[in-house]
C-alpha cells in the first residue's frame, strides 16, 4: 500500500488550498467551495487512516460528514440567497451592516 | 523410490538431536522437531523411518504416526524435488487457484497428490490463511527443495501470458464491443424513429436518398435506410460548427461531451451473457465485473446531469436555458426514484453485483414460471420504466426539448458534430434504460427453462446443448430483450402527449418517490419474513 | 494501484482544488470543484473504500455540486470583473496556507509513521460492512443524522422562498424605471 505520508500530505495539501480560498477570495459562493474542499480532504485523511488500522470507523465517519456536508450546503445557499435578495451582491466585502 | 529399510540418523543429525532434547521438558514435546530432522535426512517418512524415530525416542509407534498423520507438512509418500503447494481453499479458489492447479495439471500430467516420474516435482494442495483481500493474491505456491526451507514462490503459471494481462485485454475487448453495440443500436433507433413514427403516424417518412439507385432503378420500394443511418450523421458531421456570440466557449465545447461520457461508461457494468470458455480462459461476459456495480450505475446516471445543464447555460440564449433548467430539475427528481426502484431489486437478490443479480434470475418456479424479478417486483418495475424515461428525457418527458416550445430546448445553438454527439445520447440513453431494465427485471441474457446444460422445459423435456452454444443464446436474448424495451419506449413517444412540468414535478416528487419508499419498505418485510437475511 | 497512477490522481486533485480558488468564472470553479470531487472518490475507492466512493460521486459530485450550481444560475453569478481585494489579503492567506501546510507535512509526519498497516478483514468497503457497523455501532447518530437532514430541507425552503406580497427588490426597481 502506498506509504500514509503520500495520502496525509494530499490531504493536507487540499486542505491548505481550501484555507488559502476561504481567505483570498472574497465571492460567498466560491468561500463554499473552498469549505468542500476542506471537507473532502478530511475525508480523504479519514479514510486513509481507517483503511490502513483495517477499521470501518473511519468510513463511517466519512458518510457522517457526507451527510452534514449536504444539509449545511442546503443550508448555507438558502442563507445566500436571501442575501442576495436584500443585498443583491454576493461579495462578502460588501456586507457590512453590523461591523463598528 | 523406495525407502531406506535400515534407517539410521547421520551423525550430524544425531548430535542435533541430543541438542535438541535438552531445549524441551519432555521427549514428547522434542518429536516434532525430531521428525523434520528425519524428513531432511531422508526426504520423506516411510514407516521404517517413523519405526526408527519411535524408537529413538523411546515413544510408542501410534503416537509418532498420530502426529504425522496430522500434519500435511511430514510427507507419508516419496516426494519429488520441488514440492508444489496450492491452496485450494474456498477464498484463494474465489482468487483463481483452480486455473493454478489446472495450468500445473496439463503441464506436469499428474495430479494432486502424485510425482512425476522423473521425481522433480509433486503436486500437493493445502490450505493457506489468507482471506480473499481485494489487492493480495491469495494463492501461494510453495517450491520445498529436499534440503532448504520452504520458500514462497511467485503465481506459477504455464500459459504465456500472465492471468492479469489476459483480463485486461480481455476486458478492453468486451468494453470496445459494448460500446460498439450502444452505437449500432443508437443507429438502429434512430432508424427506428424516423420510419416507426412515420407508420404509427400514418405517412411514410423519409424514402428518397439512395448510393446508387440500384434498387430505384428496380422498382424496390426505398426503405429510408440509407436516409436515415447513412445520410443525416454524415450530413450532421459535416456542418459548420459554430459558437454563438457572447457564449462560454469552453462550457460550450464542453457539454456535449460531457452529456456522452457518463452515459457510455455506464455500459461497461452491464452482463450480456454467462461466463464462456476461450482456450481455457473463463471469461465472464460483461466489460467490468464490480462487486458494487449498482452503486456505479447510480453514480453515473447521476453524473448524466451535467451535460444538459452546462449546454444550456453556456449557450446565451434564453429558451436553451429554460431548457436547461427544465432538464437538471427533471433529471434530478426522477434519479430518487430510479434508485428507489434499484434498491427494491438489490434487497430482493441481496448483492449489488450485476452479474449475480441476473444469475439470481435464473431457475423456475411452480415448474414452469421463470424467476425474473418483473414478477417478483411489479412495482419496481413500472417505476424504473416510468423514471428512466424521465431521466432520459422522452416523451413523455420530453419538457427539456419540447419542440413546439422551445424548439430544441437545451441544445439549440448546437449544430453539425456537436448535435448529432446529443442525438446520440438520447438515443444511448434509451438503449441504456432498455438494458437497465431488462438486467434488473427481465433475467438479463437467462432464457426461461434454459439451465447451464441445457433445456429443461415445464413439461419434462430436456435437451441438452453445449456450454458455449448456451452462452451465445443468452448474448442473443439479451439483445433481443433490449431490442424490444427500446421500441416498445420509441412507440411510447409517439403514444403519449408531453406532461406539463407543474403535472411531471408532482408526479416525480409526489407520486413515484412515495411509491418506491413503499416499495422498499414492503420489499424489505418480505425479505425479513422470509428468512433472506444473513 | 501502481504508486504512479495515485502520483498522477493526487497531482490532478491538487492542480483542480487550485483550479477551483483561482477562476473568477463561479461556474469554472464549480467544474474545477467537481474535477476535485471525483478525485478523491476515485483515491476513496483506491483505498478500498469502495463504497464511501462511489457515495461521494452519487451524494457530492452529482447532487450536492448541482445544488450550487441552482444557485448560481438563480442569483445569475457573472464572471468577475474588477479588483479582487487586497494585495494584502492574497498575501496573507498564500502566507497562512502554506504555513498550515509545512506544519501539517513535515512536523506531523513523524506521528504518520506510527500508523502501522494491518490487515484488512474480509469485505473491508463492502456496503455489508458499512451497514453493520451504521446500524450498530453508530445507530444514535445515524438517527441523529436523518433529523438534521429534515431540519436542513425545512430551513432552506424557509430561507429561500419568497414570503408571499414581498416584492423583489430589482424587478420592483426596474418596473418603476
Amino acid at each position: 500500500m502506498i506509504p500514509l505520508t503520500y495520502m496525509m500530505s494530499l490531504s493536507a495539501i487540499i486542505f491548505a488550498i481550501g484555507v488559502a480560498g476561504v481567505i483570498i477570495r472574497r465571492n460567498i459562493l466560491v468561500m463554499f467551495m473552498s469549505i468542500e474542499l476542506m471537507l473532502n480532504a478530511v475525508n480523504l485523511a479519514f479514510v486513509a487512516i481507517g483503511s490502513r488500522l483495517g477499521s470501518m470507523d473511519g468510513q463511517v465517519i466519512v458518510f457522517f460528514v457526507m451527510t452534514v456536508a449536504a444539509a449545511e450546503a442546503a443550508v448555507g445557499l438558502g442563507i445566500i440567497i436571501s442575501i442576495f435578495r436584500n443585498r443583491e451582491t454576493v461579495h462578502a466585502d460588501d456586507l457590512t451592516l453590523m461591523r463598528w | 523410490m523406495p525407502g531406506n529399510p535400515q534407517p539410521k540418523f547421520s551423525d550430524a543429525a544425531l548430535a542435533e538431536y541430543r541438542q535438541l532434547l535438552g531445549r524441551y521438558p519432555t521427549r514428547q514435546a522434542a518429536l516434532l522437531p525430531t521428525l523434520w530432522i528425519a524428513q531432511r535426512e531422508f526426504g520423506w517418512l516411510s514407516d521404517e523411518t517413523l519405526d526408527y524415530v519411535a524408537h529413538l525416542m523411546e515413544l510408542p509407534r501410534a503416537h509418532v504416526r498420530a502426529v504425522v498423520s496430522f500434519y500435511t507438512m511430514f510427507h507419508r509418500k516419496p516426494v519429488g524435488r520441488y514440492l508444489l503447494d496450492v491452496c485450494t481453499n474456498l477464498s484463494c479458489r474465489l482468487r483463481g487457484a483452480d486455473k493454478i492447479v489446472g495450468c500445473i495439471r496439463r503441464r506436469l500430467k499428474i495430479e494432486i497428490g502424485e510425482t512425476t516420474p522423473d521425481g522433480k516435482f509433486t503436486l500437493g494442495s493445502a490450505e493457506c490463511m489468507r482471506h480473499a483481500g481485494p489487492r493480495r493474491c491469495s494463492s501461494s505456491i510453495r517450491t520445498r527443495t529436499s534440503k532448504t526451507s520452504p520458500k514462497k514462490a511467485s503465481s506459477n503459471s504455464s500459459t504465456s501470458l500472465p492471468p492479469v494481462t489476459i483480463e485486461l485485454i480481455a476486458g478492453a475487448i468486451k468494453a470496445i464491443l459494448m460500446i460498439v453495440t450502444a452505437l449500432g443500436l443508437s443507429l438502429f433507433l434512430l432508424y427506428f424513429e424516423r420510419k416507426g413514427s412515420a407508420l404509427i403516424q400514418d405517412r411514410i417518412g423519409s424514402n428518397r436518398a439512395t448510393l446508387t439507385g440500384f434498387g430505384k432503378r428496380m422498382g424496390m420500394p426505398n426503405l429510408g435506410i440509407i436516409n436515415t443511418t447513412i445520410a443525416d450523421p454524415v450530413k450532421m458531421f459535416t456542418k459548420e460548427d459554430f459558437i454563438p456570440a457572447g457564449a462560454d466557449k469552453f462550457l460550450h465545447t464542453l457539454a456535449p461531451f460531457l452529456s456522452l461520457f457518463p452515459v457510455m461508461i455506464t455500459f461497461v457494468v452491464i452482463p450480456f451473457g454467462d461466463t464462456i470458455s476461450i482456450a481455457g480462459h473463463r471469461i465472464g461476459l460483461e466489460a467490468a465485473n464490480l462487486n458494487a456495480g449498482a452503486l456505479y450505475l447510480l453514480a453515473t446516471i447521476g453524473l448524466g446531469v451535467y451535460g444538459s445543464a452546462l449546454a444550456g447555460w453556456s449557450s446565451n440564449n434564453r429558451w436553451a436555458l429554460l431548457g436547461g433548467i427544465r432538464a437538471t430539475a427533471q433529471m434530478i427528481s426522477y434519479e430518487l426514484a430510479m434508485g428507489l426502484a434499484i434498491v427494491s431489486v438489490i434487497m430482493t437478490f441481496g448483492t449489488l453485483n450485476l452479474q449475480e443479480i441476473v444469475r439470481g434470475q435464473g431457475g423456475v418456479w411452480f415448474g414452469f414460471l421463470p424467476r425474473w424479478a418483473i414478477f417478483t417486483q411489479p412495482l419496481a418495475f413500472i417505476l424504473l420504466l416510468v423514471a428512466g424515461a424521465a431521466e432520459s428525457k422522452r416523451i413523455p418527458f420530453d419538457l427539456p426539448e419540447s419542440e413546439s416550445e422551445l424548439i430544441q430546448g437545451y441544445f439549440i445553438e448546437y449544430s453539425g458534430g456537436k448535435q448529432a454527439v446529443f442525438m446520440l445520447t438520447d438515443f444511448a440513453e434509451q438503449a441504456l434504460v432498455a438494458m437497465l431494465l431488462t438486467t434488473f427485471f427481465l433475467g438479463g441474457w437467462q432464457i426461461p427453462w434454459l439451465m447451464r446444460d441445457g433445456f429443461h422445459l415445464p413439461g419434462g423435456a430436456f435437451l441438452a446443448l453445449p456450454a458455449l452454444a448456451i452462452s451465445l443464446m443468452g448474448v442473443v436474448a439479451f439483445l433481443v430483450k433490449v431490442v424490444a424495451l427500446c421500441m416498445f419506449l420509441g412507440m411510447v413517444r409517439w403514444t403519449l402527449p408531453r406532461f406539463r412540468y407543474d403535472q411531471l414535478m408532482r408526479l416525480g416528487w409526489k407520486g413515484l418517490v412515495p411509491l418506491g419508499l413503499f416499495n422498499v419498505l414492503v420489499t424489505a418485510f418480505v425479505v425479513v419474513a422470509t428468512g433472506r437475511v444473513q | 494501484m501502481p504508486p504512479f497512477l495515485y502520483i498522477f490522481l493526487g497531482a490532478l486533485a491538487v492542480v483542480s482544488a487550485l483550479g477551483v480558488i483561482i477562476q473568477r468564472n463561479p461556474i469554472h470553479s464549480l467544474l474545477a470543484l467537481i474535477a476535485t470531487l471525483m478525485t478523491v472518490a476515485i483515491l476513496f475507492i483506491a483505498e478500498d473504500a469502495v463504497v464511501v466512493g462511489f457515495l461521494q460521486i452519487i451524494v457530492y459530485a452529482g447532487a450536492i455540486m448541482v445544488l450550487f450550481l441552482f444557485v448560481i444560475w438563480l442569483l445569475n453569478l457573472q464572471v468577475e470583473t474588477g479588483p479582487t481585494g487586497h494585495l494584502a489579503l492574497k498575501l496573507f492567506g498564500s502566507l497562512a496556507a502554506a504555513l498550515l501546510v509545512t506544519e501539517l507535512i513535515f512536523i506531523l509526519a513523524p506521528h504518520h509513521l506510527q500508523v502501522k498497516f494491518t490487515h484488512e478483514p474480509v469485505g473491508y468497503g463492502s456496503l455489508a460492512s458499512l451497514a453493520g457497523k451504521l446500524f450498530t455501532d453508530y445507530l444514535v447518530a445515524f438517527e441523529v443524522t436523518s433529523v438534521l437532514l429534515l431540519a436542513a430541507v425545512v430551513g432552506s425552503i424557509a430561507l429561500a422562498r419568497r414570503l408571499p406580497g414581498t416584492d423583489d427588490p430589482r424587478a420592483a426597481r426596474k418596473i418603476a424605471s
